[in-house]
């Protein structure tokens, strides 16, 4: 633009009258400028901001919907047992979703609705007004089915031709195949897959494993962009870790089964536990808790009497009991609850007063019935009767009060309170489980706060408390050779293919006594089952080492009692301990050793030998062991098997006579307590049951006996080595190859090992 | 308008000739419109064929009339141009006049929404008459101010007579109601008052009075409130009314994600029927997404050198009446430029405003490049080559 001062005078003069002023030259400039450049100006400075200071923040916000992200769901780990026996797996399980848009015709409404409700069981009517609605695009008809009816459903659409119909969607379904088995500390799991009790919640993080995800670049209908614009990316879905236990589902199945069968017995209204740990290795092989429940469906009260209580109630009061029952059969008795030892604990008071020398087994310990220490007096639980003059071994076997006060007492109140810390009383466990109850002040005395009558009710176990798995960890510390350790469940984590991702190994917290005073300890234990009030622990061939204790729960004002047994075995060579703890038994004798001692008895008796620990029999025991076989040839056949059976024997009957004609082995025979007596009804039977007899030599005691069993043999076991163990057959009465009757006494000699090679 | 007609005598002494070919015409000026012409109908392909492709089927819908629009605009341009632009003086009455009749007749034709902006041709598509007096109101004040200029300090002369037309057709362009186009029309032709010399004290009154009713209406009664509420708060009312916020929101989400240098030309991915027709209003949203901040002030920088040649030609045009001929259809692109650009961008509220050259509408680019092609023809006459 050129200035108007530049034009020629000339032409400015003569077109001067219609040429623009220059006001409104002057105007025209200010408007230029106002418009291009302080106008375009603004909008530039905006697009400055938009484009380049703030442009992150827009393109994440418009990423996020100009991509479509779809989840895609990892499956959730296993959890094993120690043989890889599964005990919660995820499972695939299928949505079925219908798009009622989809049907054009009413005959295909109608089959839908006559075919699925049928194979789907559910409601046809239901089903038939879900299918017409047509404005409908998303109707659920039936979740988590499983495979072999998602396979059927797809048939039947496939063959109706309604694949435009119907979809199926993958979701995972958390299966326990054993149902209650192991609940207490297995868990469960919520409707998303995450683990809401016991491992299934503390493993949470490892077993759900990382969601993966779908990317996909979406238009602005959610619709993918067309092919050539098209953008998609997947991360894989990573699934869980799964977890390999300690636990082994046959022991569990043991400790459940016994437990179960206590509470029938003793009616104990507060549940009860049980408690199998490796004493080398801290590795827990069982743990359980009755009453519990079903983890494929914990919302089910279990217990009888509570499902009872709340049926008669209605409205809040019936919601806060079913919570209040569900919290119960959830929680893990085993490490969540708290209570006194009672004579348990003795184990331990005599434990510490070996260690520091203030006791020996040849200590003697006077018991008038009740001692009194400062103003307060103890009574002996034999008051008013007394145990008078007794070893130290005595008083174990006797439980007896007063000497416990006396050896607490000599213990004092410093060392006393240091050998409780060290066994791990004011600790947790720190057990890789949810729940474990934490261990304040306010359970145990204090070492200011143990004055001699603190001091003395202490050495009883009393008026303090611990949780079961406290207990059976600071048993273990005797059985092990004094160390404490670190107990655990899970020893090994896996990845989703199937490789070793961490192995736990054995924690040793310390050496709580000397491996002397251990085995010293180990033998009073012994004794104590043997002969004292533990006895009905007692397993021939095992050698079990225990203390009982029954303790009253003052606490709740009643006369209610835990009554419990701790012990290990065997007492040379210690491999497993048990705790077994009955919390308010209603029958008549509550004492620890009469309920349940027995239990863990059963418990061991089974899990000894699944262990493969070889039982070493004394020659009394052996003796016992033989049964002396009755006479019932010619007897009716109902006589005669009462009679077998009431030596104990099991009776097998072979043909279909009415009296026994024949019997094997013969009477007066001298068979195994566990041995089997075959009885003949006729002759023909006798002469065709014929068995081969089997070669044993090599096989150990228990191998033997179950390979007798198998041949429908009767075991004789005979052997001066027995007693020591690891003794093997080398000569049997009757030839391997022979055919004998079934029932037939072999007798099998055992010698040590060492001799043989 | 009387005193307009008055003035008509002495004008009809003078020869009016139909046709001027004598000079060549302002070829930078061509060369500079044809460039943004084919930019914008490159951006506007761009934008609008994913919005073709499923609303109308044929991702070529929008183009290939825009193509024929655009033929059809260069042919009246380049007739224009040839037309000596005095012609424009005596049309400039009957122009408005028609503006006028178009106006009050739109108010007449019936549509679904009650919004009435169109009047349709049979066969021709549909014409705007706020479009057709935008035109108008540029002819008549250009006519009005070359004949008055003496006495445009005058508040008789010079100030009412202007504003009489101008409330006039912003009353009925309002009523359609037709809130841009009232905008557009008011602002051009308070700036050729100004240009053209009326008092700046009355010039500045009016703007702060105008813009005092605006602010009054929309606080004290309340008027558009919710346009304002998407402008002061758009992400609250996103998360809680997604629609009313949606194409401004959309429009941001474009432009921000375009960044310095953009997505790259054809690879938008707003325009995947997230921003709603992108073709219209809100095509340069496409356009800063695609070409980034880079491309997208490049093309600010064409229209800025537009405006500027404009107002060159006005100040070398040999008359008053083609200076403000010529400043008037400059200012209206600057207005229109800028006002679409602050809309997409959200510092101004969301009207209609369209972006010239570039938004899709076939009445609308017709008339435009009309009305370039009379810029044209002044630029034939300039006093530059005559020296």
């Amino acid at each position: 633009m050129r200035e108007p001062k530049n034009e020629p005078a000339q032409s400015r003069e003569k077109a001067a009258g219609k040429r623009p002023t220059q006001q409104m030259w002057r105007r025209a400039v200010v408007m230029l400028v106002l418009l291009t450049v302080l106008a375009f100006g603004l909008i530039v400075a905006q697009l400055v901001m938009l484009q380049i200071v703030q442009t992150d923040d827009w393109q994440r916000r418009a990423t996020e919907q100009q991509l479509s992200d779809s989840i895609i769901s990892p499956n959730r780990g296993a959890i094993y047992d120690t043989n890889m026996e599964t005990l919660a797996e995820s499972m695939q399980v299928w949505t079925v979703i219908m798009d009622p848009d989809q049907i054009e015709k009413e005959e295909e409404r109608q089959k839908i609705a006559d075919d699925l409700s049928v194979l789907l069981e559910v409601d046809r009517e239901t089903l038939y007004k879900k299918a017409s609605r047509t404005d409908s695009q998303y109707e659920v008809i039936k979740s988590k089915i499983e495979r072999p009816l998602a396979e059927k459903l797809n048939e039947w659409v496939q063959k109706n031709e309604m694949g435009g119909v119907f979809r199926l969607i993958t979701d995972y379904k958390r299966v326990y195949p054993y149902g209650t088995l192991a609940s207490s500390f297995l868990g469960f799991t919520g409707a998303d897959n995450t683990g809401l009790e016991g491992l299934e919640a503390e493993y949470n993080e490892l077993l759900e494993g990382k969601a993966g995800r779908i990317v996909t670049a979406q238009n602005g209908w959610g619709e993918n962009l067309p092919n050539l614009l098209s953008y998609e990316k997947t991360i894989d879905a990573e699934d869980g870790n799964s977890l390999v236990l300690s636990i082994d589902q046959t022991i569990q199945h043991y400790c459940e089964k016994y437990l179960e069968e206590a509470l029938l017995n003793t009616g104990a209204t507060n549940r009860a536990c049980a408690i199998v740990m490796d004493v080398n290795t801290g590795a827990i092989l069982a743990m359980a808790t009755k009453d519990d429940y079903d983890p494929n469906d914990p919302m089910t009260v279990m217990n009888k009497t509570d499902a009872a209580a709340i049926a008669e109630l209605a409205g809040d009061e019936k919601s806060a009991a079913i919570v209040a029952a569900l919290e119960k059969q959830w929680k893990n008795k085993a490490i969540s609850e708290y209570y006194e030892p009672g004579s348990v604990f003795k184990m331990f008071t005599t434990a510490m007063a070996l260690e520091e020398g203030v006791a020996t087994e040849n200590s003697s310990y006077y018991c008038g019935g009740a001692e009194t220490v400062l103003d307060t007096t103890v009574h002996c639980h034999v008051y008013p009767n007394a145990h008078s003059t007794q070893s130290l071994g005595d008083a174990i076997c006797n439980s007896c009060n007063p000497a416990f006060i006396q050896i607490g007492l000599s213990v004092g109140r410093n060392l006393f309170y240091k050998y409780y810390t060290g066994f791990g009383f004011t600790e947790m466990t720190a057990i890789d489980m949810l729940g474990e109850g934490s261990i304040s002040q306010s359970l145990y005395h204090s070492e200011d706060d143990l004055d001699p009558v603190q001091l003395a009710v202490s050495s009883m176990g009393q008026t303090f408390k611990l949780t079961p798995i406290q207990m059976i960890t600071a048993i273990s510390s005797i059985a092990n050779g004094g160390k404490l350790l670190q107990p655990y469940v899970v020893k090994q984590v896996l990845d989703a293919d199937g490789n070793v991702v961490s192995n736990t190994s054995t924690t040793i917290k310390r050496q709580v006594i000397s491996s002397d005073t251990a085995s010293r300890v180990s033998e009073l234990l012994r004794v104590a089952v043997e002969s004292g009030g533990g006895k009905n622990a007692y397993v021939p061939g095992y050698r079990v080492a225990g203390k009982t204790g029954t303790s009253e729960k003052t606490e709740t004002g009643g006369t209610n009692v835990v009554a419990s047994f701790g012990g290990f075995a065997p007492a040379d060579n210690p491999q497993i301990a048990v705790l077994v703890l009955i919390d308010e038994p209603q029958c008549a004798v509550r004492y620890g050793g009469t309920i349940a001692a027995p239990v863990a008895k059963k418990i061991l008796q089974d899990t000894l030998p699944y262990l493969g620990i070889e039982p070493h029999y004394t020659q009394s025991e052996l003796a016992d062991l033989n049964r002396s076989t009755p006479a019932v040839e010619g007897l009716d056949i109902a006589t005669a098997e009462a009679m077998v059976q009431s030596e104990g024997l099991t009776v097998r009957v072979k043909g279909d006579g009415a009296t026994v004609v024949k019997q094997v082995p013969e009477a007066g025979q001298s068979i195994p307590a566990d041995g089997t007596v075959v009885l003949y009804t006729d002759q023909l039977s006798y002469e065709s049951e014929m068995t081969t007899v089997p070669d044993f030599t090599g096989y150990s005691v228990s191998g033997a006996s179950e390979l007798a069993e198998s041949c429908g043999l009767n075991l004789y076991l005979s052997g001066t080595d027995l007693e020591d163990g690891g003794a093997l057959a080398s000569l049997q009465s009757i030839a391997p190859g022979t055919e004998v009757p079934l029932g037939t006494i072999i007798t099998v000699e055992f010698i040590y090992q060492d001799t043989i090679e | 308008m009387a005193t307009a007609e008055k003035k008509e005598t002495p004008l009809k002494k003078k020869k009016t000739r139909l046709f001027f070919i004598g000079e060549s015409f302002d070829a930078p000026f061509l060369i500079l419109l044809l460039v943004l012409l084919t930019i914008g109908l490159a951006c506007m392909f761009s934008a609008s064929y994913v919005n073709a492709y499923y609303r109308e089927d044929d991702s070529y819908f929008y183009i290939k009339k825009q193509l024929i629009f655009a033929a059809v605009g260069i042919a009246a341009m380049l007739i224009c141009s040839c037309i000596d632009y005095h012609i424009w003086h005596q049309l400039s009455l009957p122009i408005l006049g028609i503006s006028v009749i178009l106006l009050i007749v739109v108010l007449f034709i019936p549509t679904s929404d009650g919004v009435q902006r169109w009047i349709p041709l049979p066969g021709l598509g549909n014409i705007q008459p706020s479009e057709v007096a935008k035109f108008g109101l540029i002819l008549v004040f250009a006519h009005m101010i070359s004949l008055n200029h003496k006495q445009m300090g005058k508040i008789t002369k010079g100030y009412l007579p202007f504003m009489a037309v101008l409330v006039l057709l912003c009353l009925l362009t309002i009523l359609e109601p037709h809130l841009s186009g009232t905008i557009l029309i008011f602002a051009i032709g308070l700036v050729m008052m100004f240009v053209g010399g009326t008092n700046i004290l009355l010039a500045v009154g009016t703007v702060l009075l105008c813009g005092g009713a605006v602010v009054f209406m929309i606080a004290v009664l309340g008027y558009e409130q919710d346009r304002i509420e998407v402008w002061l708060n758009i992400f609250e009312v996103y998360e809680n009314n997604r629609d009313q916020a949606w194409q401004t929101m959309q429009s941001l989400y474009a432009i921000g994600s375009g960044g310095l240098m953009g997505q790259g030309f054809g690879n938008s991915r707003q325009k995947h029927l997230f921003l709603p027709e992108p073709q219209n209003d809100f095509v340069f949203a496409i356009v800063c997404e695609e070409l980034g901040f880079v491309g997208a002030v490049l093309i600010i920088v064409l229209f800025a050198v537009l405006v500027w040649r404009g107002f060159g030609i006005a100040m070398h045009s040999p008359d008053k009446f083609g200076f403000m001929l010529a400043v008037g259809l400059s200012v209206q692109i600057a207005i229109q430029v800028a006002l679409n650009i602050a809309v997409v961008t959200n510092l101004l509220p969301n009207t209609g405003i369209s972006l010239p050259f570039f938004s899709y509408g076939g009445s609308s680019l017709i008339m435009l490049l009309g009305q370039m092609g009379i810029l044209l023809s002044i630029s034939r006459q300039s006093t530059n080559k005559q020296s």
